[in-house]
């Protein structure tokens, strides 16, 4: 990260952003990586869904390194709004203010501005915002977004002259969403659209070897395949992620093991069981002894 | 082909994206002239549903060349795999045909009667909208408003202080935000059920009106299918005739578990589940495996508010819960009859209770 840079990494192709997002440990399938070169090269906020653990919020995380863009995160949730999100304004330093000299300036100037993430990321170089699980704000929230995502603009009426903030350096903004709530079309319109997939199997063993650099090849191969048979499997009720296939390999090779024997896995278990009725169906899955 | 044709079939086909959506297309073929398949997903597609017709079209129009219609079926309700019993194998091959015929609904999964509504059926569904109001079912949100206690707001605070020239005159405070807590319906339409589905599917109708927002309505039968979209229409005539016209798996037999277990893993982290009370209208009759049903149930529990069973058979005599009905009992927070109008009425009023 270089706070110096004010100017956008060029990059002439998909080709291009794979190789660099390859070097800092994200394998991304061919659609993701078009996806994200588009939406550099349209300056148009990129959104993503998948099932949990395909690596969402990594991919915003490892693109910004890619690019050498600053990072910044705004974790949505229920009840989160404007003071949250855009900007907020430092109230006991105005209630200060104002009490130690009544009737002198405003008390609204940048002096008492309290900057939230999204004009955090309109201000200064160039910035890959992420905002993760969008799903989880209320649909209220999403109207607030628009015009940030149309223009990379953020309006503060209270500054005189109806202050707007406007960047060189326009953000890439990486959207994510896990489905829980469908996500209104007004803010999907402005959007570019990718659906994660789980990685085949050849995919998954390559992000094995390359996230846990001390894996046996052999055991690499297993886990993949096994995961595949996992998540075919129509009664499971939550199917593992790329996240927890991630987790189990650490797991495993913290513990030296070489290769994927019943009881390495039951020691394990708890990096890819979330749910308790999927305990068996996972466990024999991993093993190859499941349909 | 061009763009334009290309939209034309996928409008053909259903997704009907606007014309600022083409109009990004043609921006982003000209920034990644090499890979028009993924230009134009990203693009034209917003939701898993909308790649799955946009393949359909891409391929049929791909290397093959081949001129038929893809295959791609346009109708209003969503619906799960059947999960046991005839017509497993029918999914992929069935959209074809029916795509072709333009006849829907008339396949073998079975209609409903198409008999119109009594005045007395009418105004009982009035009545069952007025106990039905979201209104009645609060819950606390994250978000604030104005209220006379609770904690200091301090952003109105300060704008009064500024008005009163920097004395505390008055401290403004808010407290959290209530909104209804949604209502899940899930409605056994198995043929053990078949003289209740009726009555039930009209109370639906009656609670989907009373709340279109906070109000999802799905039949289980052998599979699940969603009715929500259906019953929205606020004439109940022809809110339950298109109901009927469904392609659900009205009076078949029951998989319920089954059924239920690929129910919530489609929807179990949606908010039509989560956080929300659940209604069961099932008589528990379950042909395939006991264990599965409860545990779906347990689950369906852990997910929602409340879980409520109306059950047809509890109100008669001698009656006694067996099998998966029994087993699944414990993870029901009430077990309520629902074999006459008093019942369902009564059931409608419980719903104040089971809010909170």
């Amino acid at each position: 990260m270089t706070e110096t840079t004010t100017r956008w990494a060029a990059i002439d192709s998909p080709e291009e952003l794979a190789l660099r997002l390859s070097a800092k440990g994200y394998l991304a399938g061919e659609g993701l990586v078009a996806a994200a070169f588009l939406a550099l090269a349209m300056r148009r906020p990129l959104f993503l869904e998948g099932a949990p653990g395909v690596g969402k919020t990594d991919f915003a995380r490892k693109v910004a390194l890619a690019l050498d863009a600053r990072h910044i995160r705004l974790q949505c949730h229920a009840g989160i709004d404007a003071t949250q999100a855009l900007y907020d304004w430092n109230f006991p330093k105005q209630i200060l203010a104002l009490r130690a000299e009544v009737g002198a300036g405003s008390l609204y100037t940048e002096d008492y501005l309290v900057r939230r993430p999204i004009l955090r990321s309109v201000e200064g170089p160039p910035t890959v915002l992420l905002i993760d699980e969008i799903d989880r704000a209320d649909d209220e929230f999403e109207a607030l977004l628009l015009e940030f995502l149309e223009d990379y603009r953020v309006s503060i009426p209270e500054l005189p002259g109806l202050h707007e903030r406007e960047c060189e350096a326009k953000p890439l903004v990486v959207l994510t969403s896990n489905r829980t709530r469908e996500v209104g079309d007004a803010l999907k319109r402005r959007c570019l659209y990718h659906w994660i997939d789980h990685p085949t199997p050849a995919q998954e063993e390559e992000i094995l070897r390359l996230r846990v650099p001390l894996i046996a090849p052999a055991l690499a191969e297993r886990i993949a395949a096994g995961m595949k048979r996992v998540r075919g499997h129509r009664e499971l009720s939550r199917p593992p992620g790329v996240a927890e296939s991630l987790d189990l390999a650490t797991a495993l090779v913290a513990r030296g093991a070489q290769a994927l024997t019943p009881g390495g896995l039951d020691a394990a278990i708890s990096t890819v069981v979330k749910q308790h009725d999927d305990h068996d169906l996972i466990r024999d899955g991993l093993l190859g002894e499941g349909p | 082909m061009t763009l334009l044709e290309f939209v034309g079939e996928l409008r053909a086909a259903g997704l009907w994206p606007g014309t600022d959506r083409v109009a990004n297309a043609a921006r982003a073929l000209a920034a990644l002239p090499g890979k028009p398949y993924w230009a134009l997903r990203t693009t034209l597609c917003s939701q898993p549903s909308d790649i799955e017709i946009f393949n359909a079209i891409w391929y049929a129009e791909g290397p093959q060349g081949e001129a038929e219609l893809p295959s791609v079926v346009v109708v209003g309700a969503e619906a799960g795999p059947a999960t046991g019993g005839r017509g497993e194998a029918v999914e992929a091959g069935e959209s074809r045909s029916t795509a072709r015929a333009g006849a829907r609904g008339v396949d073998d999964l079975g209609v409903r009667d198409l008999r119109g509504l009594t005045p007395q059926e009418l105004a009982e569904i009035d009545r069952l909208i007025a106990l039905l109001a979201p209104v009645a079912r609060q819950r606390r949100v994250m978000r604030r408003v104005p209220w006379r206690t609770g904690r200091i707001d301090a952003a109105r605070t300060l704008r009064h202080l500024l008005a009163s020239g920097g004395e505390p005159a008055r401290i403004l405070r808010s407290r959290k935000a209530l909104r209804p807590r949604r209502l899940l319906l899930l409605i056994d339409v198995s043929a053990s059920m078949a003289e209740y589905v009726d009555p039930y599917l009209r109370l639906a109708h009656a609670a989907m009106v009373a709340g279109p927002d906070t109000t999802e309505v799905f039949t289980i039968g052998t599979r699940w299918t969603r009715l929500s979209p259906l019953l929205r229409n606020r004439n109940a005539d022809a809110a339950l005739r298109s109901a009927g016209l469904v392609r659900a798996d009205w009076g078949r037999g029951t998989t319920l578990g089954p059924a239920l277990r690929d129910f919530l893993r489609r929807w179990g982290t949606r908010t039509s589940v989560r956080g929300a009370i659940i209604v069961i209208f099932s008589d528990g009759l379950e042909a395939g495996r006991a264990e599965v049903l409860p545990r779906q149930v347990a689950r369906l529990r852990r997910l929602g508010h409340r879980l409520v069973w109306v059950n047809p058979l509890l109100g008669m005599a001698g009656y006694k819960p067996l099998g998966a009905m029994k087993m699944s009992l414990p993870f029901v927070s009430a077990h309520l009859p629902g074999h006459d109008l008093a019942s369902l009425r009564g059931f409608a009023a419980s719903l104040r209770e089971a809010a909170r």
